[in-house]
């Protein structure tokens, strides 16, 4: 069969062919001839495009960014240069372009040229996007830090420009090129690999990789005293239990004891869910215990031991961390000797902070591979660093080597479990909420990975998600498995049924809990006076700050102001002690105001806490994003002031996306409003919400709203 | 006898098409109201927040609740990217959310398939949020049937809805998308 394109040609005239294929003839004899005369380069193929595309959508701008990108990371600074002056040219108003020259020039050695350049992006960063900002606002510090004529000042800049970077990696966790960014921010090159490393494996095909010299792991540090005796442990009087489902994580260590080696990863596991404590039953320090005793030479024991054991312990952190040290010199492996010195240096503290984190360094480069370096890494800024910098601070410089961990290991519990709380420390739960669910399903049979979901859960508004999460929590606690406070996650499963409408389950599950605030606040949503003075009562020998708050509310429900207006002084006094909280405080006036016909100011009381309200982290994180907007439209319903209503409602579904009482409440005021549609809309919203909840719990709600504001229409 | 039936051709047409289009979203007159989203760009991502509560009285804004990355969808997204671009100086507000089921592994999805989206067109300057919730934020109506809804505002929760613009499956495409933001940016600009 003839192909038919050549077919075709043979239906032409074929003088004209055979004359064109005798130039084309002529042409290629000619090309080929001239072609050794000249040899003219071949033009370099385009560099692969593996950088993030600038925001600035301009014709031929992400090509030369990419271009000086590569001949940057190949050490061809001019080339670069050029590339990024190109860049400029085409789009003069690109913030990055400017930023991405800055650093290409200082590379150049041109200092002043430099700066010039960064002040040019910082004046354009308005036009760049979050990413771009970040990475101009980093190297504005840096450059800043040049000029720095103390070396406080240097350190304060530097500091910053790590901030911002560990900030911007936190926020886009999958970009490599911030990686390799904040590998250039580190002090040293030993620092810097890390970053590098991260980077690599998440694009290896990152130029830095052609020009990047892996340190070579630093020798063990020398400073370190030759111990030649150890302290030891006697058994436990109680033998700690093992259980399964605690963690997907296995260590091999240097042992002679098959049971050591498990007890140490059962430590391990509960080490990285902070059930650590001495005093709590089956906890890490007592597995770590037990392992040294079934095997008195397992450095490794010794060495976890170090990290459960607290000040208050006969046995001290130090000691443990001395034992490591001086059995993994004599027989550990040699990862082993580098965590064992390592450890050693850090429970030496502040002084021997560089020399630890040079030997932690050391190890993370000899053995890339093993997570729990890369966790332990993270660790030292996040739970137990020595730096003087906020706890934001450090969290935030721990999540770069968290991420790397859970890439390498997403099965792991321990870095998605730190990342639960980072994402939380840095106030983006969105982002920390996929590794809710992986903490859950790499440790199953852990209270602490179910209980860190419901936290999250409820701050995002998830609340069937959080009852869940709770529930499991506590069943896993009630079947033994270990945890540091199991009173807490009752707490938690009061406020998510009380929330969900679900009051009979909460008082058949919750009891235990029922002098905590969380219960009241479930009773409040159930309309359950009596209950609430009961519960008042519990309290009455020893009263607390949410005690008098809810005693306070409850004698404003009964319309004893005088009574209410001493419990709110009493609060007031509490509030400034820090021994109540600001917000039911803010509560109890707002609701006194209105119940003494101070309307305006009373609502005003509330508008303003609000304003506080929806901004405060630590509220949400406890379930509290909507109920003070919840009030505060409750209490403006009730003064037939039904825009405010409208507004409040409206903020509190938006803050809890879970309201039901914000859908009830937009229903009433739509009612009242003689909305139909907006009726219907509503009232759907809160049968969706309150699916689950009691039988009749629904309409019971509806009906008080409705009577709260059937009674400012008759007044 | 000829135009007549024309005529009710032409009628039975447009019913069609305006049958085909969904009522969706606040309406032209509604107030603004406040709500949440994930937000997937800009300084606050990874937080939910409320942009309506933070904009400025006057400022224009062009909403658009969206539930698919058609190739539609992408133009209307850099359409609006380079609006507000070259009209810098109107302050326009240029905002993408996206609406996705409410399940666990919808919303880690939805998170991913927005960023991605957003990405590829170039268009990180622009607010871009999600919800996972199919009906879009409380009181907002958005229509099960509606694939792409677009308000126009301005001034925020002090202001009213100036324009709406709903489509179904069957008439967004990338014409309707282009119409769109032809008749929205004069009234934002305005």
């Amino acid at each position: 069969m003839v192909d038919a394109r050549f077919a075709q040609r043979g239906k032409g005239p074929s003088i004209l062919y055979s004359r064109s294929f005798l130039l084309s003839l002529a042409l290629a004899i000619c090309v080929l001839i001239r072609a050794p005369l000249q040899a003219a380069p071949k033009p370099a193929p385009p560099a692969p495009a593996v950088f993030v595309p600038p925001s600035m959508a301009v014709p031929g701008l992400a090509e030369q960014i990419n271009r000086g990108l590569w001949a940057y990371y190949q050490g061809k600074y001019e080339t670069a240069v050029g590339a990024f002056q190109e860049a400029v040219r085409i789009a003069p108003e690109c913030g990055l372009a400017y930023y991405e020259l800055s650093r290409a020039l200082l590379k150049a050695g041109k200092t002043p040229e430099a700066r010039n350049a960064s002040a040019r992006a910082q004046a354009l960063s308005n036009a760049a996007d979050d990413r771009e900002q970040r990475l101009i606002y980093a190297w504005a510090s840096h450059i800043k830090g040049l000029d720095a004529t103390t070396d406080a000042a240097r350190k304060e800049e530097l500091d910053r420009e790590q901030a911002v970077l560990d900030y911007a990696i936190a926020v886009y966790p999958d970009d490599a090129e911030l990686y390799v960014v904040r590998s250039e921010s580190a002090e040293n090159p030993l620092r810097a690999a890390p970053y590098v490393m991260a980077a690599l494996s998440l694009q290896p095909a990152h130029p830095v990789k052609a020009t990047w010299r892996k340190p070579a792991p630093p020798p063990l540090p020398a400073s370190l005293p030759k111990i030649t005796e150890i302290k030891l442990l006697n058994k436990p009087a109680e033998i700690p239990t093992l259980f399964d489902g605690l963690g997907n994580l296995e260590y091999k260590i240097t042992t002679a004891s098959p049971e050591a080696q498990k007890y140490f990863e059962q430590g391990m596991r509960l080490w990285h869910s902070y059930v650590q404590p001495s005093n709590v039953r089956n906890s890490a320090a007592r597995c770590f215990h037990y392992a040294t005793t079934l095997d008195n030479r397992c450095a490794m024991a010794w060495w976890g031991l170090s990290f459960s054991l607290t000040k208050d312990d006969a046995f001290k952190p130090m000691d443990a961390a001395r034992n490591a040290y001086a059995i993994a010199m004599a027989l550990g492996t040699d990862k082993e000797k580098r965590m064992a010195a390592a450890r050693l240096l850090d429970t030496l503290g502040p002084t021997a902070r560089e020399q630890f984190l040079d030997t932690l360094d050391g190890a993370l480069i000899a053995y890339p591979d093993d997570v729990e370096l890369w966790i332990w890494r993270g660790k030292v800024y996040g739970d137990y660093g020595h730096t003087e910098s906020s706890t934001k601070v450090q969290v935030l410089a721990g999540i770069p080597f968290q991420l790397h961990a859970q890439r390498a290991h997403p099965e792991h519990p321990a870095p998605n479990h730190e990342l639960i709380h980072g994402y939380e420390a840095i106030v983006r739960p969105a982002l920390g909420w996929k590794y809710t669910v992986m903490f859950r399903r790499a440790a199953p049979n852990m209270p602490h990975a179910h209980h860190m979901q419901a936290h999250l859960a409820m701050r995002l508004g998830r609340w069937d998600d959080a009852i869940d999460a709770t529930r499991t929590t506590h069943q896993r606690s009630l079947q033994g498995f270990p945890e540091l406070s199991p009173g807490h996650h009752l707490s938690v499963l009061a406020l998510a049924l009380g929330h969900q409408g679900r009051f009979i389950d909460a008082e058949r599950e919750t009891a235990p809990v029922a002098h905590d605030i969380s219960y009241a606040r479930m009773l409040r949503m159930k309309d359950d006076p009596a209950g609430l003075a009961t519960w008042v009562q519990r309290h009455a020998q020893h009263q607390t700050g949410d005690s008098v708050y809810v005693a306070a509310v409850l004698k404003i429900g009964q319309n004893d102001l005088a009574g209410a207006a001493s419990l709110l002084k009493v609060l007031e006094e509490a509030v400034k002690n820090r021994k109540a909280s600001y917000y039911q405080f803010r509560e109890v006036q707002g609701r006194l105001l209105i119940a003494s016909g101070k309307v305006d100011e009373g609502l005003r009381v509330f508008r303003e806490t609000a304003k506080l309200a929806v901004n405060d982290a630590a509220l949400h994180q406890f379930g509290g994003g909507g109920y003070f907007l919840e009030i505060w439209g409750e209490q403006a319903l009730l003064c037939g002031k039904l825009q405010e209503a409208h507004l409040a409602f409206l903020e509190a579904m938006a803050h809890d996306h879970g309201s039901v009482i914000g859908a009830l409440g937009l229903q009433v005021v739509n009612e009242r409003l003689g909305r139909p549609d907006m009726v219907t809309h509503y009232a759907a919203r809160a049968s969706e919400i309150w699916k689950d909840a009691d039988p009749g719990a629904l309409d019971r709600q509806l009906q008080r709203l409705r009577k709260s504001a059937a009674a400012a229409a008759s007044n | 006898m000829r135009s007549f039936a024309a005529l009710l051709i032409t009628l039975c047409l447009a019913t069609v098409a305006l049958a085909a289009e969904p009522r969706s979203g606040l309406q032209v007159g509604d107030d603004v109201l406040p709500f949440t989203s994930n937000v997937v760009t800009g300084p606050n991502r990874g937080q939910q927040h409320c942009y309506v509560c933070e904009l400025k009285a006057d400022q224009p804004a062009i909403l658009v609740f969206a539930r698919g990355t058609d190739p539609a969808t992408a133009k209307l997204m850099v359409g609006l990217r380079d609006t507000v671009r070259r009209h810098a100086g109107a302050n326009l507000f240029g905002w993408f959310v996206f609406l996705g089921g409410k399940s666990t592994a919808a919303q880690l999805e939805l998170e991913k398939t927005a960023e991605a989206f957003t990405r590829k067109n170039a268009a990180t300057r622009l607010a871009v949020t999600y919800l996972g919730d199919p009906a879009g934020p409380p009181g907002y109506r958005i229509a099960p049937d509606a694939v792409v809804t677009l308000l126009m505002f301005r001034g925020g929760l002090q202001g009213h809805v100036l324009a709406n613009k709903a489509y179904s499956t069957a008439t967004w495409n990338m014409k309707a998308a282009q119409e769109a933001l032809s008749d929205l940016t004069p009234l934002a600009l305005r």
